[in-house]
Parts: structure tokens; C-alpha cells; sequence
């Protein structure tokens, strides 16, 4: 992802999966997690949060529900890409193999980190980049976070309000995706760039739906976008709270999605068309409501 | 669009630690080292000094990349590819940092991981992808590998393997000159998963399975590639230890000695990093001409097997490595070593020279020669499966001196 556009991959936006959950697990009690812990905080010189010890979620147990939501075994997923922000409360693990594990295809699958919120979007242009060749015909982006660091930030980060995990099938399809990434943007060239970018992807379409993400400012970043409908990423996840909104597509509207991260300076822009299909799986709740149970919502 | 490496290089810190010194950190009886340094072929790691950073490592090993000078405005991607998920306190992001030490502003920046120590070969992968989607003519990424030993996981079997610091760094492009990719194969196994419920059960799975596993995904990319395991001409191993590869070549029926093994008593295993710093002794050793097709394998708990294929291109601008050349001693200690014995100066010995027909050596000579070789270097080989082939001649002695070499 980077300065120029990714056009024409195709791909079609199945199902969407979004998870809230209040609970620690149990896992973040394991016994090697504490010495694991505090090498790895020793390394920058910080100490431990005694208090947040044995809290958390783990991303494996956390995903797995919305994983199971929008795969089926008549349906092979070939391609798992996991991303996040927030370590697992179990930071040494290769999780995504172990999603993998439990997804039907025996996907290939790994994660990508280190980016903040535009790590979603470098996993849905990886995705797309594998429909194109061929490599993937259908293949699962999952985005997971947890609200506990069990160490003092160094510096300010996004941190979820709660524990949450969002699947998102994908299927190729002629429909083109688009994803577009603008590193080193500074805050007050947001706005002009995001409004070219929606111009150019959208042109003179009518049904287009904006999803902005927690780091665009309407006001202020937004203000130039001609467009109407406009839904607000859900509060309180920088990580998941944009993606779960895709549930909400509609057929036939072009989806448009923004988020920007001020902290490493990514304006990231996607577009696609959600062609969600049906399950059987029941759908109950809405996306990141909470409340200490666990909440979910199958787009049908 | 062909995925190629323009140039690989590898960063070693200076400071050498003995498995010896490491025993009690790891918690390794002295009978448990001595294992390690005559069965397992390990005899000493790198580690940074006190107060350098991951960063620091990093960026040794890009700053190493003579391609990269002159090319920094080109450069859209730079991957850090991880063993271990998490090597920093969140929210300190070493990548990040990486991209403005070597001042790639423009660049895209993402940690790729969670295919443990095979991450490398992912990274490169994904790197050719965006770059072929981008389709920009010229456009490179940077895949950077390493990490610091941080911590000390007491599950990681460190009876059969030591971490050591170390770096390599790549440029990937799309299309471009250098060496392409042929094929890479990933085969995951997340059911051994050691994180798991039964992370004792998963880990002697693991080891149980590991041989036939590691054999099954080179056999898989050589033959995607469409080729014969005759056609490899070197194998980069991730440098687990010396025996578990002797393991796989018999299984597979490969030579021991078309795996470059020398770094693997020098280095230690150094997460994601080996294959960058294996290739980089290749070509500093020779072992590599343009047209060779070589393959690149590794594994690791969680579990995942890769082997990539490639075929060598570069033209020899490699970066200089710090990795000892264990082979270059062995030839020359050799040619020093008959001169003496035959009581004659031998200018003319080259690795070609057979030690039966040209110098007139017997069985029982060459074997006293070898342990005169092991008294001059002061190292350990494992006769075990030598077999007069292997006698033939400097050349073929040497590769069986530094695939069967148990320290240094």
C-alpha cells in the first residue's frame, strides 16, 4: 500500500462478522506470561502493571466465533490475513496459524503488524494483490484487539475501550477493490487528499456510503467529501470499530472506507462493493455493543 | 511478475558468546552443552552490546545493502519479517523507527509475521506481490529480518538450539534484475501450536514430525519450481543445529555437503535472519554462479515449514559479511597441512587437487590428515558418515569438514 492506486483486483465482500467482548480469558493467566512479560517491557527500560496482570484477551479464542460466523465447510477459505495493533495477551504466539487451524481450507495465513489501524488495510490490499494472480479465491481478513497493555505507553497509541474481533469474508469477483495508502501525511493535508481520493473513486456514481474510521475528523478531514451517507466507525475501537461497519453495506451502494492514523502519519483509503450473501448462521445483536456478552452481527 | 532479490546482506554483532558461557542462562547442564557443541553442531552466537537497540541491528544490516544507497526515493515498502510476534513493548514500533533512521519517509512500513522463523521467506514474498500490483517501474521494498534474544523461553528446547542476534536485509522488486523467485512453499501446522492448551504435547509433535514435515515442503517447492533436487545447487538452512539437517538429506537423499551449514557453530539460529545471512556467506564463499538454482528452507513452532526457490543472478556486489569463512580456512589449512606431511612445498594444491590419484594419499592418510586439520583448527568433525567420495579430493574434503564440523 502505498502513493498509487491498487485498482481492479476483484473482489466481493461476502460476510461480515464483528465480536465485542468484556471478558479476560483465562489464557492471559498462563504461568510463562509473567517472566515473558517483563523481559519484553525490561527491553525499554519499563516495568510491568502488576494490576493488569492475568487480564486480557486472547486473539485465537476472541476471533474464533466471527471466524466460524462467516465461513462454512462447503466454502474452502484459501488466504487468512490477521492484523492488529494491540498485541495478544499471549504476545509470543503465531496465532493466525492457529485460527487458520480452525477455518475450513486449511488457509495460508499470517499476520500483519506494526502499522496501526492502516495494518487492515495493507491485509485488504495483500488480499486483493491474491485474488488478482489467482493465488486466493477466497480468503478471510480478520482484525483483532484487546484493551489490556500490561505496561506503561511510551507514547500515545490507540487502546480499545473493550476486547473485540471482526471477520470479513472475501470471495474474487470481477468487482474491482481499490486501496490506497498515504504514509507521512501530516494531519492538516488530510482532508484535501481524503477528498480527491473519494473523488477519484467514486466519479459520478450515485449510492456511495463513506465509513470513516476514529482518526478521520469529520469537521475537519471530511468536510470536502461529496458525499451523503457517511457512518461513523463504532466508538471505542480503533482497530475493529471501522470494519465492523461494512455489516452495514448495502447492496448496490459502493462502500467507501477512511481512516486516518496521526500518531505514524497513514491516510488509508479503500473502496468496494459489498455483495454480502446469505448463511444460515443466526445473526444476534449489533456490532460493538458489549456488555460483558458476547455480541455479534452476521450481515444476511 | 517475477519477484527478485537485487541484493542481500547480513549484520553480525561482534561480540561472540560461547554455548559454553550460555549454559547457565539457559539452564543447560554441562553435559546438555557439551551435546550441543558435538551433536547439534553449535559452538557460539552473536549478541549486541549492552545499550544497542534492535534498531541498531536493523539498520546495520540495510545500511549494508550497496543498492540501497542512491535508491532511498525508490524504496515504497519496508517489511520487518518477525519469528517472535511481539519484540517491543506496544506501542514502540521498530519498523517504523527503521524507516527513519535510513530516512524512507515515503515508504509503507508493516511488521510481517506469525510464520516464526520462516517469516523471512513470507516477507519476500509478499513484498514481489505489492510491488507487482503497484506495477511502478523501478519500485523496491526493503525486507529487513532479525531480532534481539530478549527473553528466554524455556519451552524453545534450547538443547537443540541456541538464538543469536544477527541481521539480513533484501531488496525485492518486481521484474528487476537479480536473483528470481521460483517458487515458495508454506506448510502450516497451527494444531503445534506450543502456546496451546498442550504446548508440551505440541512441542514433541513437533520434534517427531519435524524431519518428514521440513523434507516434504523442499521436496514440494523443488518440484514447483519444476526441477530435481539435482538441480539445487546450495541449500541456505535456517541454522537450527547440524544434525537435524543431516536428518532431512538423508531422508530426501540430498548431500550434506549442498547445505551451507558453516554458519551454523559461528552464529547460532537467529530469528528469520539465517537465510539472508547464509546468502550472504554463499556468495562471499563462492558457492553461488549465476544460472544456480538455490533453495532456502526453514520451520518453526507455531508451526510452520518454508522453502523457497531461487535462482542466483547477482552479479557480485555483495556486501561484505563479518561471517567467519570456515571453508576458505579449511582449504588453506589443508594445502599448509599436505605440504607437511608430504615433506614438499605444494604450491599448485586447489580445491581440485585429488588427494588419491595426484598426491598419492591412502584411506588411513587422509583420515590422519582430517584429525590433524581438527588439532590445527581447533574443531570437532563427525567421521561418522564420511565415505571415500568424500575423500576425493581438497574440494570435497573441505565440504565434508564443514558440514560435519561440531565447533569452533
Amino acid at each position: 500500500m502505498t502513493g498509487g492506486a491498487a485498482t481492479g483486483a476483484g473482489l466481493a465482500l461476502r460476510r461480515v462478522a464483528h465480536r465485542c467482548h468484556d471478558e479476560d480469558s483465562p489464557l492471559a493467566a498462563h504461568p510463562l506470561l509473567r517472566p515473558y512479560l517483563t523481559d519484553l517491557a525490561a527491553t525499554h527500560g519499563l516495568a510491568l502493571r502488576e494490576e493488569a496482570l492475568g487480564t486480557g484477551q486472547a486473539y485465537v479464542e476472541l476471533a474464533a466465533p466471527v471466524v466460524d460466523a462467516v465461513t462454512s465447510a462447503d466454502e474452502p477459505v484459501d488466504l487468512l490475513v490477521l492484523a492488529y495493533g494491540v498485541p495478544d495477551v499471549q504476545p509470543g504466539r503465531n496465532l493466525a496459524l492457529r485460527i487458520a487451524d480452525r477455518c475450513p481450507g486449511d488457509p495460508l495465513a499470517f499476520a500483519i503488524c506494526d502499522q496501526g489501524p492502516a495494518a487492515a488495510f495493507t491485509a485488504l490490499r495483500l488480499i486483493a494483490e491474491y485474488a488478482r494472480t489467482g493465488t486466493s479465491t477466497r480468503a478471510l481478513l480478520v482484525v483483532a484487539e484487546q484493551s489490556v497493555v500490561p505496561y506503561p505507553l511510551t507514547a500515545p497509541a490507540p487502546v480499545p475501550d473493550r476486547h473485540a474481533a471482526v471477520a470479513l469474508l472475501f470471495e474474487s469477483d470481477p468487482s474491482p477493490v481499490e486501496v490506497r495508502g498515504h504514509p507521512a501525511l501530516p494531519p492538516e493535508a488530510v482532508g484535501a487528499v481524503l477528498a480527491a481520493d473519494i473523488a477519484e473513486l467514486t466519479g459520478a456514481r450515485d449510492g456511495v456510503t463513506l465509513v470513516l474510521g476514529s482518526g478521520v475528523d469529520s469537521a475537519r478531514d471530511a468536510r470536502d467529501a461529496s458525499v451523503s451517507d457517511v457512518l461513523r466507525a463504532v466508538p471505542g475501537l480503533p482497530y475493529t470499530g471501522l470494519l465492523a461497519r461494512l455489516a452495514d453495506g448495502e447492496p448496490g451502494r459502493l462502500l467507501v472506507l477512511a481512516d486516518y492514523d496521526p500518531t505514524l502519519g497513514y491516510l488509508c483509503v479503500a473502496a468496494l462493493e459489498p455483495q454480502l450473501r446469505p448463511t444460515d448462521f443466526a445473526a444476534t445483536g449489533s456490532p460493538g455493543t458489549g456488555g460483558g456478552v458476547a455480541h455479534m452481527a452476521v450481515k444476511d | 511478475m517475477t519477484t527478485t532479490l537485487v541484493d542481500v546482506a547480513a549484520f553480525l554483532p561482534e561480540r561472540r558468546v560461547p554455548v559454553e558461557e550460555m549454559g547457565p542462562e539457559l539452564g543447560l547442564t554441562p553435559t546438555q552443552v557439551r551435546v550441543l557443541r558435538r551433536f547439534n553442531g553449535l559452538g557460539e552466537v552473536r549478541r549486541q552490546r549492552h545499550g544497542e537497540t534492535l534498531v541498531d541491528l536493523l539498520a546495520c544490516a540495510a545500511q549494508a545493502l550497496p543498492s540501497l544507497r542512491g535508491r532511498e526515493h525508490l524504496v515504497r515498502y519496508v517489511l520487518h519479517a518477525r519469528g517472535v510476534p511481539v519484540v517491543a513493548p506496544y506501542p514502540v514500533n521498530p519498523v517504523h523507527e527503521l524507516r527513519a533512521r535510513l530516512r524512507l519517509d515515503r515508504a509503507t512500513a508493516f511488521a510481517v509475521t506469525h510464520h516464526a522463523c520462516a517469516s523471512g521467506l513470507l516477507a519476500i514474498d509478499i513484498a514481489g506481490r505489492l510491488l507487482a500490483h503497484d506495477g511502478e517501474p523501478g519500485a523496491l521494498a526493503l525486507v529487513v529480518a532479525g531480532e534481539q534474544v530478549f527473553t528466554q523461553d524455556e519451552r524453545l528446547a534450547p538443547d537443540h538450539r541456541v538464538f543469536g542476534e544477527g541481521a539480513g536485509a533484501c531488496l525485492v522488486s518486481a521484474g528487476g534484475p537479480g536473483d528470481a523467485l521460483l517458487s515458495y512453499v508454506a506448510d502450516q501446522r497451527g494444531d503445534l501450536d506450543h502456546w496451546g492448551a498442550d504446548g508440551v504435547g505440541a512441542m514433541d509433535r513437533f520434534a517427531r514430525e519435524y524431519t518428514e514435515l521440513l523434507s516434504e515442503v523442499i521436496l514440494a517447492a523443488v518440484k514447483l519450481a519444476d526441477l530435481s533436487l539435482d538441480d539445487i545447487a546450495l541449500v541456505l538452512p535456517h541454522n537450527v543445529n547440524v544434525v537435524s539437517w543431516r536428518r532431512v538429506c538423508r531422508r530426501i537423499g540430498l548431500p550434506v555437503a549442498r547445505v551451507l551449514l558453516d554458519n551454523v557453530p559461528l552464529v547460532g539460529h537467529t530469528p528469520s535472519a539465517d537465510t539472508f545471512i547464509n546468502h550472504a556467506s554463499a556468495v562471499a564463499l563462492g558457492r553461488l554462479k549465476p544460472g544456480d538454482r538455490y533453495l532456502t528452507a526453514g520451520a518453526g513452532l507455531g508451526a510452520v515449514f518454508s522453502a523457497m526457490v531461487f535462482e542466483y543472478q547477482r552479479s557480485g556486489n555483495m556486501a561484505a559479511t563479518e561471517v567467519t569463512d570456515l571453508r576458505t580456512r579449511v582449504v588453506g589449512t589443508l594445502g599448509v597441512l599436505l605440504g607437511r606431511m608430504l615433506g614438499r612445498d605444494l604450491p599448485d594444491v586447489s580445491e581440485a587437487t585429488r588427494l588419491f590419484d595426484e598426491l598419492g594419499l591412502s584411506s588411513s592418510k587422509t583420515l590422519e590428515l582430517l584429525l590433524t586439520l581438527e588439532e590445527e583448527l581447533d574443531i570437532q568433525v563427525d567421521v561418522e558418515n564420511i565415505d571415500r567420495r568424500d575423500l576425493a579430493s581438497v574440494g570435497s574434503l573441505s565440504d565434508f569438514v564443514v558440514a560435519n564440523a561440531d565447533g569452533v
